[in-house]
């Protein structure tokens, strides 16, 4: 009767390197395409949410600007916006009976101001004394303002960094515009 | 006894190998979907948010539409899906649900009587619409009467709200600025916390439509105006500002107080400005001016003094329904007097006004108990021709307010009119003519017309006889053409009175709370 070895069942040395080599050619493949997967899913994503941040921005701006009284730019690039004071108080939902002075309509007495702006790569809203940021890591935020007031347009771009490689700034990242008819401006004119 | 080799450990790695790899697979797909849902969800969110401001347009311009109608056909604006809004408050002492005479209600609107319906229009999903994904979309319009303006003509409050059915589940999506500025409501009516069966995203705007007035301009031909001396000039002043006129009346020589706002416009391709001074802008529909070289522009802006983007509704003159007339008087053919009231107009319904020689039609006023004159009104409807030759005139008594509505041809020549009150008590009407027939309307500059021609049916002549004929007011006819040397000055406060020609939004708000 024979007995088991134990030993016929191992590998030989070369067998044992041959198979750590191919492991790890394949472990590194895996990582590398692993890595090279979470990079392009993180430049996806933060080009998804930055996209997302542009057209928040951008439904904000014209929002405010179709409903502004009037439109002035700012030293730092932005522009500050004045609105109809339309609620009847701070939190409140129900709007002021507008009023007609001196040929104008009007809602309560003094417009409220509402100011876009930009300080490092975040784009700023201030409304009521509150600064909220719409946005992050944008690299442009400009506005174009009509030579021709009368046509009450105003053009609005945003533009973001993009994350697509290491070497930041090696590409130029999407653009977003906007023209928006100042309609309150024109119409109260 | 020969045993099977021992191989349990080695099958087990496989497993777990296997195991591991669909583990990590599956977060990473994992992860992956949920991003991409996220961001998907905020795109279609936001794209809701976009559709229900549109619906919320479309309802503002659905309102727009019943309000201009009241202009052109009363009786059927605000029909169809609008309802009138709940009178005014009252306890029904008796239960019989109508308020009588004797039970107490509350004027909500200080009107000074019991209203039983209310100022508003109501709308119910007016514009019930199929958007991307399948999503609906409608808006909800109500509209009241806020305020007249000084002349008593009601402004327009109109409220819509534009409703978008929400694609994916009642899921929050996006940052809290999206959340903040979006206000979806997923599961409940955020306002009225109703129960609501898919998500919505509602945006709420509202607009304040005012009255626009016939004469905003000094002239306003449908098809084209043609001036034809260099020596003609138009300009303007304000019969109701004393920096612009002379205690009211126009300030002859006075160049700070006389205006550049004499505009001449057309809804046609053609002015012939004729290098006549034109003290104001001049615009055409799409066309062209010539011999514009003495056109100045508004006072400091003669960079836009001709414009081509020009366009106005012209509302058809019809003539006034559902009033009574004096019968007294059929026809004047020679002098007489017509008796104007301080209450309501007195309307006369003529078949022709002729006057020759030194005839004179009389518009008498209303004096009060110190002898004074006061606000009188009255109003003519001349069926057939008008016409004034030799030293004929119509003289109207200060105070009086007068309407004519002609619906035969006009020449004013003779002594025209002797009109002491401003441009504004003065308004003539050109009914519009049967379709294929044109009506005529000339206005001699030798009898001083001081009033507003409203004919967009007619075409209309301003002659002159010498360099200091004036004619002072607005016109607006189909065409319109000067001849002879002289003046048109056109009275600002024109552009606050007079027959309302249109609405035009004046005021805009969308809500973000």
């Amino acid at each position: 009767m024979k007995t088991r070895c134990l030993q016929t069942s191992g590998m030989t040395l070369t067998e044992t390197m041959v198979s750590c080599a191919v492991s790890v050619v394949v472990l590194g493949v895996l990582v590398f395409g692993l890595m090279s997967f979470q990079r392009s899913f993180l430049a996806s994503a933060h080009h998804a949410s930055s996209q997302a941040a542009q057209l928040r921005l951008l439904d904000y701006v014209a929002m405010d600007l179709r409903r502004s009284l009037s439109v002035t730019s700012r030293a730092d690039g932005g522009v500050d916006v004045d609105i109809p004071d339309y609620y009847q108080s701070a939190g409140s939902l129900i709007p002021r009976t507008p009023q007609l002075v001196n040929g104008k309509v009007t809602y309560g007495t003094v417009p409220q101001r509402v100011s876009y702006y930009r300080r490092g790569q975040s784009v700023y809203r201030m409304a009521g004394g509150v600064e909220t940021a719409l946005a992050t890591d944008v690299a442009g935020f400009d506005l174009t303002f009509p030579a021709d007031l009368n046509q009450a347009v105003l053009k609005v771009t945003v533009r973001f960094q993009p994350r697509y490689s290491l070497s930041a700034g090696s590409r130029d990242g999407t653009s977003l515009s906007t023209s928006v008819l100042l309609r309150g401006r024109k119409n109260a004119g | 006894m020969k045993k099977k080799p021992f191989v349990r450990g080695e099958k087990g790695g496989a497993l777990v190998m296997a195991l591991a790899f669909g583990l990590v697979l599956a977060s990473a797909g994992a992860a992956c979907f949920f991003v991409v849902g996220r961001q998907y969800r905020v795109v279609h969110q936001a794209a809701c948010w976009q559709v229900s401001l549109l619906a919320a347009e479309a309802g503002v311009d659905f309102a727009m539409n019943e309000v201009r109608k009241t202009l052109y056909d009363p009786s059927g604006a605000f029909t169809g899906s609008w309802t009138r809004g709940a009178g005014e408050p009252f306890v029904d002492t008796n239960g019989n649900g109508s308020r009588d005479a004797n039970e107490a209600y509350t004027d909500t609107n200080a009107n000074g009587q019991y209203d039983a319906q209310g100022a508003s229009y109501l709308s119910s999903a007016p514009m019930d619409r199929t958007g991307e994904g399948g999503t609906r979309s409608y808006a909800l319009v109500t509209v009241d009467l806020p305020f007249e303006d000084a002349q008593g003509e009601p402004y327009y409050r109109i409220r819509s709200t534009g409703i978008t059915d929400v694609t994916g589940p009642p899921t929050v999506a996006g940052e809290k600025a999206d959340l903040v500025l979006r206000k979806l409501s997923l599961l409940r009516d955020r306002r009225t916390g109703t129960l609501l069966s898919r998500p919505q995203a509602r945006r709420y705007v509202e607009a304040v439509a005012k009255p626009v007035y016939a004469f905003r301009l000094a002239m306003m031909a449908v098809e084209g105006i043609n001036l034809n001396n260099h020596n003609i000039v138009i300009d303007s002043w304000d019969s109701e500002d004393p920096a612009k006129s002379l205690n009211g009346a126009y300030p002859a020589g006075m160049a700070d107080r006389v205006q550049w706002n004499g505009d001449i416009a057309t809804n046609g391709e053609l002015i012939n400005a004729g290098s006549a001074h034109v003290y104001g802008t001049a615009g055409t529909n799409g066309g062209s001016v010539t011999n514009a070289d003495n056109v100045t522009g508004h006072r400091g802006d003669p960079d836009n003094k001709i414009y081509s983007n020009f366009y106005q509704d012209v509302i058809e003159v019809v003539r006034p329904v559902n009033i009574s007339y004096d019968l007294s008087v059929s026809s004047v053919g020679g002098s007489a007097v017509l008796q104007a009231s301080s209450a309501a107009p007195v309307n006369f319904l003529l078949d022709q006004l002729r006057l020759s020689g030194n005839q004179t039609l009389k518009l008498a006023g209303v004096k009060d108990a110190n002898g004074a004159y006061q606000e009188s009104y009255i109003q003519i409807v001349v069926r057939g021709d008008t016409s004034l030759t030799g030293n004929s005139q119509i003289i109207l008594d200060p105070g009086v307010r007068v309407r004519f509505f002609v619906e035969g041809n006009v020449d004013i020549a003779g002594n025209g009119f002797s009109n002491p009150n401003d441009c504004l008590y003065l308004q003539m009407y050109g009914v519009a003519p049967p379709a294929g027939t044109v009506r005529s309307m000339s206005i001699s500059g030798n009898g001083g017309f001081k009033g507003a021609v409203y004919a967009p049916g007619y075409d209309v002549t301003i002659v002159g006889g010498g360099n200091t004929d004036s004619v002072y007011g607005a016109f607006v006819g189909k065409t319109i053409r000067m001849t002879g040397v002289q003046s048109v000055h056109y009275d600002e406060a024109l552009g606050r009175g007079g027959l309302v020609a249109d609405y035009q939004i004046a005021s805009w708000y969308e809500e973000d709370r």
